[in-house]
């Protein structure tokens, strides 16, 4: 529907404005800000994309993914018994396996996210994207996060991108898609809104803002406009698209507020899960030192937490 | 301060608390001692501002004094007070203060509170403008009597306008002002309650949406109305309260039209991503009656850039410019003439000359004046240089005073400077008449009414003749003779935009 995407006009320092006020909202504290940040970590998509990735570090995280918080500190809030684990391990499609088969030995039903598509600058031609997408599913990846070629959306070509993204939802066949726009290297905001309209549209589950290895990656304005357009396709379609804000996430209070505009701008059911993720590693231990202060009175010591 | 014998130099009335005490603060800091007369219903903050003001000796005794009673017979002189020296009415009860009051002074002039119009045009940013409207509709200029908002949408963007406000306002969290998280405040004191308009609307058929809120009380939930007209008594009649009206329109003429139709605005604010549109729709609501200021993309905040009246190559004049306009000759025995024009309270052409032009007339008028050999009066030789000098200097500012590109945080604001409209000058015996003070007014495109003594008149109509002579509109300056006592009074009838 080209003519969803004729019209739009995005406001470029009105978005800035309500980001900043954003930033100054009351910080929550006490029980109430353990329980964001435990629902927090139940978003989180627990992320290595690192040249040196093995299948030692790569089995380290997905324990982590199981346990991320102390169990004591659970017990303490009485949250133990509630699985209380990570909402996916994301990794690339080389070391789909050793995720796979860690998170088996784990006793673990946690999905595991594979970048695909020619991640991260997504150059690489449509064959070799799909063949990409097609192992990595067979690999045993039940989620997929596919890059789009900015190039269709710096010159305009809004059909070319909607047949890219519909082959790659055939290729990725019954695994969840997250799309990936790279928003740091779309130039405007318009274009972010035109283009998370074209990836909903051709069947995305999740709209997902960067890659994290751009030099801008995940920011409130540019979270803002996605969630304005996911909340417009949900009044045309009636369908929910997930959101996902990743790279540049790192500390505990930015992933407070990034439920919090979830919270105000799509509402309370998008804070689950199913419809919202955090692409983070570092921020992991970030909550769960928090959560250690919220729960002893001090921060931890480099010992007393496990390494993920 | 009464034991080191210092007299009150401001005596400041106030009806809505909120617009008060800024104003006292602008007295005090000035070093004036601030006398604030004010009803019951607005008197919590400032009593407790006085009280604060005691505490730890922040301000010595009797710098600040609030005296509470029923307005209007508070204002009446013989109060007992010391004469003020200048007076400020704020608010509708302030209008007894200001001329019912001894005060010899200047008047101030008062804070008009008002609405909020919000026009929407069909190339905004809708998720912005409805996030905007929403933030504006909770905070307390829109909670002032005669508050609330208005929103003016293009018939095209008019139902996703609707949702989008729908879908925030819901999201409004109604409570306690001084908890931190909630955004929206209880009702101003002794002001009109709104159910009684809401009702009235809805027996008129008009939708009101209310997320379930629990009746009673000063809080009262976020409002929007939607399918009235601007006949409708909830757009005649003040409402305090976060009230949003929504009505269509079908274009940009006409949302200033439907605008300037409104009663008591206080601000305006334009919603477009065209820029040319935008502009042009705040340019036009300039006519009188006009809603002040309007803002262009955001409330509080004018969002682009454009030329100003001349190319920026060209140089700006210089202030000592070659005479290029014929000289008048004033050769005509300069008696006081009594003047029986009506006031010309309609003065539009003056103020909408280019900045050029009205720089070229007192130029001409400059000429004129330094033309004249002869004048009556001995120091009249004085005054005239230095209006020669005053009138070039103040055409160079005509020139300039268009508007200004000012960077903020975020980006640049672009502010024009419009002229006020009329303004009336009434000048009292036996203070000498600065006429200086009067070019400021006229280069920046007001229209001037001047009221005073006969012996004094003279000087101002030989300026006006050369200023006449000079192409200035027979509208743009009267002058009539009059005493000071009651002119202010007079003149205030006909409603001039500055006094």
């Amino acid at each position: 529907e080209l003519g969803w995407i004729s019209k739009v006009y995005v406001n470029r320092p009105a978005v800035v404005r309500h980001a900043e006020q954003i930033k100054k909202w009351k910080t929550l504290k006490g029980n109430w800000q353990a329980a964001w940040l435990l629902k927090a970590v139940t978003c989180i998509d627990l992320t290595t994309l690192s040249g040196d990735d093995t299948p030692s570090n790569v089995q380290r995280l997905c324990f982590k993914a199981k346990h991320p918080i102390r169990e004591d500190l659970l017990k303490a809030l009485d949250m133990h018994d509630k699985g209380i684990t990570v909402g996916a391990v994301c990794v690339y499609p080389a070391r789909v396996t050793d995720a796979v088969n860690a998170l088996k030995a784990a006793g673990c039903n946690i999905p595991v996210a594979s970048v695909a598509a020619g991640f991260p600058s997504g150059q690489t031609p449509l064959e070799t994207k799909m063949a990409e997408i097609k192992l990595a599913v067979e690999y045993g990846a039940r989620e997929i996060d596919i890059v789009i070629s900015r190039s269709l959306v710096l010159t305009g070509q809004w059909e070319g991108l909607y047949e890219e993204i519909c082959q790659c939802r055939k290729a990725c066949g019954g695994a969840h898609m997250k799309t990936i726009l790279a928003t740091g290297e779309l130039g405007s905001l318009a274009n972010v809104y035109k283009a998370s309209m074209i990836a909903m549209m051709a069947g995305s589950d999740f709209i997902k803002t960067s890659t994290g290895k751009e030099v801008e990656n995940a920011t409130f304005p540019v979270g803002i406009v996605m969630m304005r357009a996911i909340k417009e396709y949900y009044w045309q379609t009636g369908n929910k698209v997930g959101f996902k804000p990743a790279g540049g996430i790192r500390t505990a209070k930015e992933a407070i507020t990034w439920l919090m505009l979830v919270k105000e701008e799509l509402g309370v059911e998008w804070l689950t899960p199913e419809l919202f993720r955090l692409g983070a590693s570092s921020l992991l231990g970030d909550i769960e030192q928090q959560i250690f202060y919220h729960v002893t009175g001090s921060y931890p010591l480099q010992h007393e937490l496990a390494m993920a | 301060p009464g034991d080191k014998g210092g007299t009150p130099v401001s005596v400041w009335g106030s009806r809505d608390p909120c617009w008060g005490s800024p104003r006292c603060s602008g007295g005090l800091s000035a070093g004036n001692t601030v006398l604030v007369l004010c009803p019951p219903e607005a008197a919590p903050p400032l009593l407790y501002l006085a009280e604060l003001s005691g505490e730890g000796g922040a301000l010595p005794p009797g710098v600040l004094n609030v005296v509470t009673g029923p307005f209007p017979e508070l204002c009446r002189p013989g109060l007992g007070v010391p004469v003020p020296g200048a007076a400020v009415g704020v608010g509708p009860g302030g209008g007894a203060l200001a001329w019912g009051s001894p005060c010899r002074g200047p008047r101030l002039g008062w804070a008009r509170g008002g609405r909020v119009v919000v026009i929407v045009l069909d190339s905004a940013d809708l998720d912005g403008a409805a996030a905007a409207v929403v933030g504006a509709a909770g905070t307390p200029p829109a909670l002032f009597p005669w508050g609330g908002c208005v929103v003016l949408a293009q018939e095209g963007v008019l139902a996703p306008l609707e949702r989008r406000l729908r879908a925030r306002l819901g999201g409004l969290r109604v409570g306690d002002p001084l908890d931190p998280s909630t955004d929206v405040g209880p009702l101003p004191p002794a002001a009109p309650h709104p159910e009684g308009l809401v009702e009235a609307a809805r027996e008129e058929g008009a939708e009101v949406f209310q997320p379930p809120f629990p009746p009673g009380g000063y809080l009262y939930p976020p409002t929007l109305i939607t399918g009235v007209a601007p006949t409708s008594c909830c757009l005649r009649e003040p409402a305090a309260g976060p009230v949003l009206v929504l009505l269509p329109v079908r274009s940009p003429g006409e949302a200033v039209a439907v605008a300037s139709g409104l009663p008591l605005t206080a601000a305006a604010a334009v919603w477009a991503q065209d820029i040319t549109a935008a502009l042009d729709t705040a340019e036009r609501s300039v006519g009188p009656p006009r809603p002040p200021a309007p803002w262009v993309g955001a409330s509080q905040q004018l969002q682009a850039l454009r030329e100003f009246g001349r190319p920026p190559w060209e140089q700006p004049p210089k202030l000592e410019g070659p005479l290029r306009y014929p000289l008048p000759s004033l050769n005509a025995p300069l008696a006081p003439q009594t003047q029986q024009c009506p006031l010309p309270l309609s003065g539009p052409l003056w103020g909408q000359l280019p900045g050029a032009s009205r720089a070229q007339v007192l130029r001409g008028a400059a000429a004129a004046l330094g033309g004249t050999r002869g004048t009556p009066g001995g120091d009249d030789r004085d005054n005239d240089g230095r209006l020669q000098g005053a009138l070039l200097r103040w055409a160079a500012h005509a020139e300039r005073m268009g508007g200004a590109v000012q960077e903020v945080p975020g980006g640049r604001t672009l502010v024009t400077r419009r002229p006020l409209g009329v303004v009336g000058v009434v000048w009292s015996w036996p203070h000498p008449l600065s006429l200086e003070l009067l070019l400021p007014a006229l280069a920046l495109g007001n229209s001037v009414v001047v009221v005073a003594p006969p012996s004094a008149a003279g000087a101002a109509l030989h300026l006006r003749q050369a200023l006449v002579a000079a192409g200035l509109p027979a509208g743009a300056l009267a002058v009539l003779p009059g005493g000071s006592r009651g002119s202010g009074a007079k003149l205030a009838r006909h409603h001039p935009d500055g006094l």
